[in-house]
């Protein structure tokens, strides 16, 4: 009789630590979402008046705005129970020395100052609501390129800039809980690229949401202009808690003529985590917008990075992965507009679903009129590590162009007898086939990131393989 | 007065995103003073018919164009044709000609049986009479049940040709052990197309084939929904779709594989083809995989768009020019389907009427 492989849900002790808090530690607003709470979170963070009227329009559509009723169930989300705001009481800082102990300790154990020694141009760091520390390299300062967190920059030299471009690509309209971003977002980063630099090594921002029952809304805005180049990643992670916790982050990313961004996402929320995080890409004539994405962590999540092709010859370019394990229900996926002329997308996600999880791969491809030329191909594997675990996959095309050529593939099935049998016949365990054989399909991600990240995405793939065959 | 009613129809068994408005069909149905068709079915005398259909059956099956749709034909049906095979020595064929005149509202009703080891072929062809006028509208109902016994085989031929129509076309079918239930569907006029089958693969090793050839005329709107739920052990489905947009003309085809649970082995494809003419048409293609079995290979592959670089060279390299070679490989889309139909007279008949338009 065949044998079934039983696969351990992921190791998760490397990101379940966590340090006892004491509520002095840290100024909180009350639980729940009113006018006053939005108030009392622009006055805690001195906002300019068009951001407090940005907040308070937001949270009047928040109101009128129904719960999607197309994914995913958010029932056990009650947001009157959720907390918005949690500052820890330091200030920001460029020096690490200065950081409190135990948030340093906490970004120590990630990794993340010793990522910045060896291989980012920047580092970013946020402890709950508030950016806790930002410093990049005096090199690529003295470049022209800014990175500093989005409260320094709304009072700073790009201040205009800033309100031309915020919540205009995703505005509170866009969806429920953007309009719950656009009330009480707070920290996220501002990345400015001028004209013909190329950010040679990445930038980082690290999201740490430590308290229990609150929330994260950090909004990263990002502006790569005419010919510049950069590679930016993001890094979230999480305590567990028994309450549910919820990451509403939102990021908007305008690439200039002939720039490349390229973005790249380990997201390994805890899995009491909702992460409803938003994220859209303005390309202009000749730019490159390139997604990476790894989602592995979260309860629940709805990720969906949509890329907008207004410029001529502007290209896309996709590659994710997810692996929804026990107990998680992970709808990611993409969006991509072609409204340029000879505009290409080029999508590639693979998607693993075991121990009960449920995947969904949703995502839409639309070639507008006057997309004269629109090329798309949208690759999409799936592998089924059990029967009673979910995998979907939910496609559209919506083509009005009649020189368009668009292609899409996708395919669901198991890790192949045949392919087990030849890795056991030359002597790796069962176990061990396939894990390797899923480490393989999970390589169009870890062959896009740098080495040290590949190398963290394959370990977490690692762990979640790590189990008994019986 | 006349009362119309609204429904939603061909409902996508997991919703996407609201504003790509893939979700779901709205239509507008005469909720009163709705008739039969005119038809005449051609059969054998062996051929069992009759008009009787139990409710509890009819709603056992899930419709392709879904429950509201279901709920109103019901209702609205005068009465249903039976045509049942229970001969295995005798394969049967009905031809059904379904004629309507403008300015009227019509649907039929049919349950289509083979029993075990019997087979069944039945075609369907909707036309408008020849006594009415052209540029009449008219708004026809049919509402299809079919039930395929253990190693039987049921072949549902359907050929739209009837003009500024505004077709319903509902099918449930449910396949026992081994059985195969096949669907050839050419939509080859019409204003308003909404088109719906689902299909239950209860048996072991049942199949299940739809080949489907349209082509969209100037502001046309065509409207599919196929689903396709595995349920049998190594049951397997296969779907073609070809089609050709022309100008201002609107599809949506909406293609389900589901995979449930215990239907180890299954395996199914669905693919679609999709010439655009015009760049005033809108095409929409949501092909879904859906699954909560291990054991299984699923797969689906869409092409849309504009002629191959390639294919346009070769025929360039043959003295055909772009505009003809886009002729052909049209034409050719829909005549692949046609030539599927075994009925040589009928097949002829509708092989000449594309190859003259």
């Amino acid at each position: 009789m065949k044998e079934k492989t039983y696969i351990d849900d992921v190791d998760r002790n490397l990101y379940d630590f966590r340090y006892e808090e004491k509520d002095s530690d840290f100024y909180k607003v009350d639980k729940g979402l009113t006018p006053e709470i939005v108030r009392q979170i622009s006055k805690e963070k001195n906002d300019p008046e068009w951001m407090l009227d940005l907040r308070l329009k937001s949270l009047e559509v928040y109101n009128k705005l129904p719960v999607p009723d197309w994914g995913p169930s958010l029932d056990g989300l009650d947001l009157d129970n959720i907390v918005t705001y949690v500052k820890p009481k330091t200030a920001l800082t460029a020096k690490w020395s200065e950081v409190p102990n135990e948030i340093k300790e906490t970004f120590e154990k990630l990794g993340i100052p010793q990522a910045e020694r060896e291989s980012l141009a920047g580092v970013g760091a946020q402890y709950d609501s508030e950016v806790v520390y930002h410093n990049m390299r005096e090199e690529v300062s003295n470049l022209g390129v800014v990175y500093t967190d989005l409260e320094s920059a709304l009072h700073g030299e790009y201040a205009d800039l800033i309100k031309e471009k915020f919540m205009k690509l995703l505005p509170p309209e866009d969806h429920k809980f953007m309009a719950l971003h656009g009330a009480v977002w707070s920290g996220g980063s501002f990345v400015y690229v001028p004209k013909g630099v190329k950010v040679e090594i990445p930038l980082q921002s690290y999201f740490r949401l430590n308290a229990p029952g609150a929330g994260q809304f950090e909004h990263t805005l990002i502006i790569v202009e005419e010919g510049a180049d950069l590679h930016f990643i993001e890094g979230c992670s999480a305590p567990k808690y028994n309450i549910a916790n919820l990451h509403a982050g939102c990021v908007e990313l305008y690439v200039g003529k002939n720039a490349r961004l390229r973005y790249s996402t380990i997201e390994n929320w805890s899995k009491n985590m909702y992460n409803l995080n938003s994220k859209r890409a303005l390309v202009e004539d000749g730019g490159k917008m390139e997604w990476v994405s790894g989602s592995f962590g979260s309860h629940t999540g709805y990720l969906y990075p949509m890329t907008i092709l207004k410029g001529d010859n502007s290209k896309c370019e996709f590659t994710g992965i997810t692996f929804a394990g026990k107990g998680q229900n992970l709808d990611t996926g993409l969006k991509i507009v072609h409204s340029g002329k000879n505009t290409t997308s080029a999508v590639n996600t693979k998607s693993i679903s075991k121990s009960g999880g449920i995947g969904t791969m949703r995502s839409s491809v639309v070639v507008n009129p006057g997309a004269e030329g629109a090329e798309s191909t949208v690759d999409c594997a799936t592998l089924m590590l059990d029967d009673y675990s979910r995998s979907d996959t939910i496609p559209v095309m919506d083509i009005r162009t009649q020189s368009a050529d668009v292609g899409h593939e996708a395919k669901i099935g198991r890790i192949s007898d045949d392919a087990i049998f030849y890795l056991m016949s030359r002597g790796i365990s069962e176990e061990d086939a396939r894990a390797m054989i899923v480490s393989g399909f999970a390589d169009n991600v870890s062959k896009e990131l740098p080495l040290e990240y590949a190398i963290e995405m394959n370990n977490l793939i690692r762990l979640e393989m790590v189990g008994s065959i019986g | 007065m006349e009362i119309f009613k609204e429904l939603k129809v061909n409902p996508l068994p997991v919703p996407t995103w609201h504003w790509l408005k893939v979700n779901d069909a709205d239509i507008k149905v005469l909720d009163e003073g709705v008739i039969s068709a005119n038809e005449s079915v051609i059969r054998s005398d062996k051929l069992r018919t009759g008009t009787s259909f139990a409710e509890d059956e009819y709603r056992s099956l899930e419709s392709g164009m879904g429950r509201e749709f279901s709920e109103y034909g019901y209702k609205v049906s005068a009465n249903t044709v039976s045509l049942s095979s229970d001969d295995p020595k005798q394969p049967e064929e009905a031809i059904i000609n379904l004629s309507y005149e403008g300015g009227r509202s019509y649907f039929n009703s049919y349950r289509i049986e083979a029993k075990d080891n019997c087979e069944l072929t039945v075609i369907m062809r909707y036309n408008k009479a020849c006594d009415s006028d052209p540029s009449s509208e008219f708004k026809a109902g049919t509402d299809t049940r079919v039930f395929v016994g253990k190693n039987a085989k049921v072949t549902l031929v359907q050929v739209e040709e009837a003009e500024n129509a505004e077709i319903y076309n509902n099918i449930a079918s449910y396949i026992e052990d081994g059985g195969s239930f096949e669907v050839i569907q050419l939509v080859l006029c019409g204003k308003k197309m909404y088109n719906g089958i689902a299909t239950d693969l209860m048996g072991k090793k049942s199949r299940h084939t739809i080949n489907t050839g349209y082509v969209g005329l100037p502001d046309s709107k065509l409207d599919f929904n196929y689903v396709a739920r595995h349920n049998g052990v190594e049951c397997t489905t296969d779907m073609n779709i070809n089609g050709v947009l022309h100008k201002k003309s609107e599809k949506c085809l909406r293609a389900t594989v589901d995979f449930i649970t215990g239907a180890r082995g299954a395996k199914g494809a669905e693919k679609e083809d999709v010439l655009l003419l015009d760049d005033n048409v809108i095409n929409k293609t949501v092909p879904l995989i859906l699954c909560t079995e291990e054991d299984v290979e699923g797969e689906h592959g869409a092409t849309i768009g504009k002629l191959s670089d390639e294919v346009l060279f070769y025929l360039n390299t043959r003295g055909i020019d772009k505009d003809l070679a886009y002729k052909l490989l049209a034409s050719g889309r829909i005549l692949t389907v046609a030539r599927m139909i075994e009925n040589e007279e009928i097949r002829n008949d509708l092989i000449s009427k594309i190859d003259a338009e």
